[in-house]
């Protein structure tokens, strides 16, 4: 729901807390896959994380100008996704390859993916990454290292650019209230949260 | 329209004075058979608004190959598929075809057209990446594996594509025009009667859009022999990849 955030839009959130839950979903027939993620907007029942945040984007204006600002901005989110999924995924992996996974992440996070942003922020010396304004690329990236730092806290101390990003972001008074407690920001996964999903989904 | 990354040969590719030049390799962090996705839109998006042999190939065949790349700066994550468009360096499966997409009118009017095509190109690459990971599967798990995939072809996806065809009666996927989803399931159709021709029996709609974008004429043109499509992936072939670049 970053994106809307940034927007300053009202959403509301129904979770699903019991396999029940889900269940009744798929029987009424709105998942087109099956799955969640599940967006009820603008008159669509909208499925698939990017396609959601796709429409959000656009509507919003957090995906560029035009065509080629979108070929940068899908280029910067998916390298973040890439790195991020691993970050979804690893409260659920089993313990030695936990292990293996939050060393990879910090790895390639302070080798590869905060090298390749920190670079684009010095290469234009604009504070956002694509079209010197707000974009979907800067929200996405500063979530990242968010996450990243649950890992490592002091894991962009050699990227100042990053640093200067992060705190813009956070002075944007909607995501400052989001930050906060009392929000609908969500905590991290715990081992309850875990169970609880593996429940829900029969995994 | 198969598109299939020849594995004995991966490659890249550099930028020629009008053509698009799509790179086919594997993404080395995450291996990804994605690259075969991107290169059938590259080349169904050339194919349909150029002449077919309009954009270039080049294979990353060694490390050394790699090493270059990513040495010349030219690989933002250093990883390909890497594409040379409009004087930039593309890399991410779906920056590139995203932007093939709209540069060749293939995705959408609207925003809204846009977020349908979206949602469904998406479950195709799902399905995608699990039909074309049956390749990779260990002896052992092989079996299990196809049943679940198989499972998940008849009872999940074709039917939720079938039913959107019926809602519409359109001869296109989305807006009564040809756009990539049209093109992403075609290719996906493919693999599918590859793997097993029967699953696609009680699909009559999907069964009459694969027919149709096949006789498409830059379509037909490139499932024949003699085009840039890929042979499917070959289990002995993916290891001596592997091998080669040095992953597990």
């Amino acid at each position: 729901m970053a994106q809307r955030i940034y927007s300053n839009q009202k959403y509301e959130e129904e979770f699903i807390h019991t396999n029940e839950d889900l269940e009744k979903l798929r029987s009424d027939g709105i998942l087109m896959f099956q799955q969640v993620p599940l967006m009820e907007i603008d008159g669509m029942e909208l499925v698939q994380t990017r396609a959601i945040l796709n429409y959000l984007s656009s509507k919003y204006n957090l995906y560029g100008k035009d065509l080629k600002e979108r070929a940068l901005i899908d280029m910067y989110s998916e390298g973040l996704a890439d790195l991020n999924e691993i970050f979804i995924n690893y409260p659920f992996n089993p313990p030695g390859v936990k292990d293996t996974n939050i060393a990879l992440m910090k790895e390639k996070a302070k080798n590869r993916y905060f090298p390749a942003f920190e670079k684009v922020l010095k290469s234009h010396g604009q504070d956002y990454l694509v079209g010197n304004k707000l974009s979907k690329a800067d929200v996405h990236l500063v979530e990242v290292i968010y996450n990243m730092e649950e890992l490592e806290p002091n894991i962009i101390a050699s990227f100042p650019l990053l640093q200067a990003l992060k705190t813009q972001i956070n002075d944007m008074p909607t995501v400052k209230k989001f930050l906060q407690p009392g929000s609908q920001r969500q905590p991290p996964v715990d081992e309850k949260n875990i169970q609880k999903t593996r429940k829900i989904f029969k995994f | 329209m198969g598109f299939r990354l020849s594995l004995s040969q991966m490659k890249t590719c550099i930028r020629t004075e009008n053509s698009v030049v799509p790179v086919q390799g594997f993404s080395l962090l995450n291996e990804q058979l994605d690259s075969n996705v991107h290169m059938q839109l590259c080349g169904s998006g050339q194919a349909l608004h150029h002449e077919p042999d309009e954009f270039e190939e080049k294979f990353v065949e060694t490390p050394e190959d790699m090493e270059k790349l990513i040495k010349d700066g030219s690989l933002m994550y250093q990883q390909v598929p890497m594409v040379e468009i409009d004087g930039m360096k593309l890399v991410q499966t779906r920056a590139i075809l995203n932007y093939i997409a709209t540069k060749y009118n293939l995705y959408g009017k609207d925003m809204k057209e846009r977020a349908l095509i979206d949602m469904y190109a998406e479950g195709i690459f799902d399905l995608s990446e699990m039909v074309m990971s049956l390749v990779l599967c260990p002896p052992d798990q092989r079996e299990a594996n196809i049943a679940l995939v198989k499972n998940k072809i008849k009872n999940r996806y074709l039917p939720a594509f079938e039913k959107v065809l019926k809602s519409h009666g359109q001869d296109y996927f989305v807006g009564n025009r040809l756009t990539r989803v049209d093109i992403h399931l075609l290719e996906l159709l493919l693999y599918i009667e590859e793997l097993d021709a029967s699953l696609l029996a009680s699909f009559p709609l999907l069964k009459a859009l694969k027919t149709r974008i096949s006789n498409l004429p830059n379509v037909k043109k490139f499932l024949q022999p003699g085009s840039q499509r890929k042979p499917p992936p070959d289990v002995e072939k993916i290891a001596e990849a592997r091998k080669l670049f040095n992953f597990s």
